[in-house]
């Protein structure tokens, strides 16, 4: 079996475990019904609303039902909101997407400019910055940064929305906020890797060619260099997905993770095994893109 | 007591307010047109009529998209709206007369007929979890006696229909009917001052104006209700000028608002704050002397003005302003006396579990309490939940300590110690007093209006004595409302945007 199909075995393996240790969890976290109905409502009406929702069936029936509705793409009915989670989860999705992917480019962009920057110029003041930079990057708690950027570039200034999605500038600050822990991750890998290959025997063959500088750098040198970068970056775009939550709160984005949030509250079953199922797929998914991409740019890994 | 942390993200957030008060703000001029926007801290999770799970957003949205026979007015008085009048013409029949000439806005035609179906679709699943006119009415039947004339008809006689009809909608029938749930749930159709144009979930329902009501089009044309989780957000829209009415702003935050654009509005709500106190968990706590010990124990005066920074007042009965007995006053601090009590039933140095869960600055009052407690002797711990768990406790009754909880925006006394009797499902502190049980019990079928409020004061009178919770504080409504915006703010939470108007 070679390596891709033994990683996509892996990959469903995980899946499956996800789903159902997220169908136990809600289980068992308590009964939806009782939040659901108000207090006073008669218990035929709470009969009929546990049969209504399949709340009467033994748990592994219900699980059973539900891999294979899953397995159909049908995810079941939101308790609360009435409405197929496969619609619900794919109108977020989409929302928290267009987040990560922007604030993965942001990343991206950022941390390989600095990052060479900051190796070309090690130990002068345009590394020290880049340097001081990236550790504020690290430190500081992403809600924080976006109540800043909020007060700085929309309440003060008002360049961008306070918060929403309904025009384009609306996705500035929260992207900005989102990627600045990736892009002072990233930074750092691409500096020291650089530092590293720019003291390598082919850096020195080439510039003995009398190859132009720039190209040396921004060709030869880098693509060495990005190799972790790519591992990391993969991990970094899951990394976004998920913590897209925080910040899709500061920042009414309407994305996935509020509507998670929001169903563990209400024991929401059907919407919170969607929206992790869905989650869990994504990231899966990104680890087994970054796994092919890395099988075609290292030919060691093919070996292995 | 449990430490929090060093800076909590309230502070953050405070602190970062206070920075952009600092710098100077532009003074431009903001938009006299444009959308009258609202934002809330929930989501609006379905426009259905009969599916209402908050009175704001979703109640809001809901009174602004479809009419009901009544509706309550901000001091708890009926307004007619597709009901133009009623009478009892028997103890157990309500004979009303409907309004002649509203359409849907599909076109569809009101009559007696649209209110039957309406009706009788709140009595079956999943509706009837949710909506609650036939178990509080005692709803029986639904007669039509002509095109607008419906009799409906009750198993005893009932004072409170009025009161339930005001949350029963009218959505056009046959869309309804015919109509799969998502879409009825994601495209109401009313004959509401307004109709809905666009709804973006977890993120807007955009209004506007229905040309053809019957009241006449509203004065705000264009309604946005928008979903802002965050309260720092909230208030951070409100001073960027790009949302006019920020709802639930908490009382340490409430200053923020107040700026060239916009002010903090504050009502002394209608929500009951306090702690519920166990009458069938720990053994002390059955004792009527240890519960009164707890309330003279609580300085809940000064909690008002340092915890809430003075925006409510204490509750003064557990029936709601203007019906509550005017002769009833609130505990005074008096921790002497509160030990002599403890002395006395025989209990003075017991363990009290303090639970609470999701309301505003329900961890601040939690531990202001627990202080006072352990300054007469006893040992609170305190116990923090998480919402949905909590929710789940006070259903259950499982709580044996005490717990913070509020009592939702009621205006009508019958309604309100109902609860509180034996069998009542929301009894959640397990209170059981035969006599008290009794009095409501006959006040809910005594028809004569002096006759039932004489029994209804004299067990609100019996239960306030009894201290089935330690009684705190009427949570305070506050809004943040824009400078251009005449917006009367009711204290049960709904945001009635046709009776708003804009400035100049």
């Amino acid at each position: 079996m070679n390596y891709l199909s033994k990683r996509l075995i892996r990959a469903i393996l995980v899946l499956l475990g996800v789903s159902f240790a997220t169908f136990l969890v809600a289980q068992s976290t308590g009964d939806p019904v009782a939040l659901l109905v108000k207090p006073n409502a008669t218990e035929e009406a709470r009969e009929a609303l546990t049969r209504h929702l399949g709340l009467d069936q033994p748990l592994l029936v219900q699980y059973g039902l539900f891999l294979w509705r899953a397995l159909q793409g049908d995810l079941g009915q939101s308790f609360v909101y009435n409405q197929s989670v496969v619609s619900l989860v794919a109108d977020r999705l989409s929302n928290t997407f267009l987040l990560a992917f922007v604030s993965f480019a942001i990343a991206l962009v950022l941390s390989v400019t600095l990052g060479v920057l900051a190796a070309l110029y090690r130990n002068t003041w345009i590394d020290a910055a880049i340097t001081v930079f990236t550790m504020i990057g690290l430190a500081v708690p992403a809600f924080w940064l976006g109540l800043m950027l909020i007060l700085i570039f929309a309440v003060t200034w008002q360049f961008f929305p306070v918060s929403g999605s309904d025009q384009a500038s609306s996705l500035v600050l929260p992207a900005l906020t989102l990627s600045m822990q990736s892009t002072a991750r990233l930074c750092r890998l691409v500096r020291s890797g650089m530092i590293e290959v720019l003291n390598a025997d082919f850096i020195r063959t080439a510039r003995a060619k009398g190859l132009f500088e720039s190209r040396i750098v921004w060709v030869h040198a880098l693509r060495h260099a990005l190799l972790p970068v790519v591992t990391m970056a993969g991990l970094e775009l899951g990394d976004l997905i998920s913590s897209a939550v925080v910040i899709e709160a500061i920042f009414a984005w309407p994305g996935i993770g509020r509507l998670a949030i929001g169903a563990v509250s209400s024991r929401d079953f059907p919407l919170l095994q969607g929206t992790v199922l869905v989650s869990a797929f994504c990231f899966v998914a990104i680890n087994l893109f970054v796994d092919w991409l890395y099988h075609r740019i290292d030919p060691r890994v093919r070996n292995t | 007591m449990k430490s929090g942390p060093i800076l909590t993200r309230r502070q953050l957030g405070r602190g970062a307010v206070a920075l952009a008060a600092l710098m100077s703000m532009p003074s431009g001029a903001f938009a006299q047109s444009g959308p009258v926007v609202i934002a809330s801290e929930d989501d609006v999770s379905t426009l259905d009529p009969h599916l209402i799970r908050n009175n704001h957003p979703i109640g809001s949205v809901v009174w602004s998209v479809f009419d009901s026979l009544v509706r309550r007015n901000a001091d708890g008085t009926h307004e007619p709206r597709l009901a133009l009048s009623w009478e009892q013409v028997e103890p157990i029949r309500w004979r009303f007369k409907l309004r002649d000439g509203v359409t849907f806005t599909n076109g569809e035609k009101f009559d007696a007929a649209a209110v039957k179906y309406n009706f009788e679709r709140m009595n079956i699943s999943p509706f009837n979890g949710e909506s609650q006119l036939w178990p509080q009415t005692g709803l029986t039947a639904i007669e039509i006696v002509d095109p607008l004339t419906i009799d409906l008809v009750t198993s005893a006689p009932t004072v409170n229909m009025l009161y339930w009809l005001e949350e029963g909608f009218i959505g056009a029938p046959a869309y309804l009917k015919d109509t799969s749930p998502d879409v009825v749930g994601a495209k109401p159709i009313g004959s509401g001052p307004y109709v809905v144009t666009e709804w973006k979930q977890g993120d807007r329902v955009v209004l506007k104006a229905n040309p053809s009501h019957w009241n006449g089009e509203p004065a705000i044309k264009d309604v946005i209700f928008r979903d802002i989780p965050e309260l720092s957000s909230r208030i951070n829209e409100l001073k960027a000028g790009s949302v006019d009415i920020a709802v639930g702003l908490s009382p340490d935050t409430a200053d923020e608002a107040n700026s060239d654009k916009s002010k903090a509005v504050a009502v002394a709500g209608l929500r009951k704050m306090h702690m519920g106190i166990s009458c069938n968990g720990i053994e002390p706590l059955k004792d009527k002397r240890v519960r009164q010990a707890l309330n003279y124990a609580v300085d809940v005066k000064t909690m008002v003005e340092t915890l809430l920074g003075g925006q409510t007042k204490p509750i003064v009965s557990i029936v709601n302003p203007p019906n509550n007995n005017p002769d009833l006053k609130p505990f005074e601090y008096d921790p002497e006396k509160a030990k002599a009590l403890l002395a006395e039933a025989g209990f003075t140095d017991f363990e009290i579990p303090i639970a609470y869960g999701r309301y505003p600055a329900a961890k601040e009052a939690s531990e202001t309490v627990a202080a006072y407690l352990e300054a007469i002797g006893l040992k609170p711990k305190i116990e923090a939940y998480e919402p949905g768990k909590f929710v789940e406790m006070i259903r259950a009754k499982a709580f044996n300590g005490i717990y913070y909880y509020g009592w939702a925006s009621l205006i009508n006394p019958s309604v309100e110690l109902v609860i509180l009797t034996s069998d009542a499902v929301d009894n959640s502190n397990g209170y059981n007093n035969p006599d008290y049980d009794a009095l409501v019990k006959k006040a809910s079928v005594t028809l004569d209006d002096g006759e039932r409020q004489k029994l209804l004061t004299e067990a609100e009178t019996m239960i306030w004595e009894d201290c089935p919770w330690i009684y705190l504080w009427y949570l305070p409504a506050i809004y943040g409302v824009s400078n251009r915006l005449d917006f009367p703010v009711r204290p049960d939470d709904y945001v009635e945007m046709y009776r708003a108007k804009l400035k100049g």
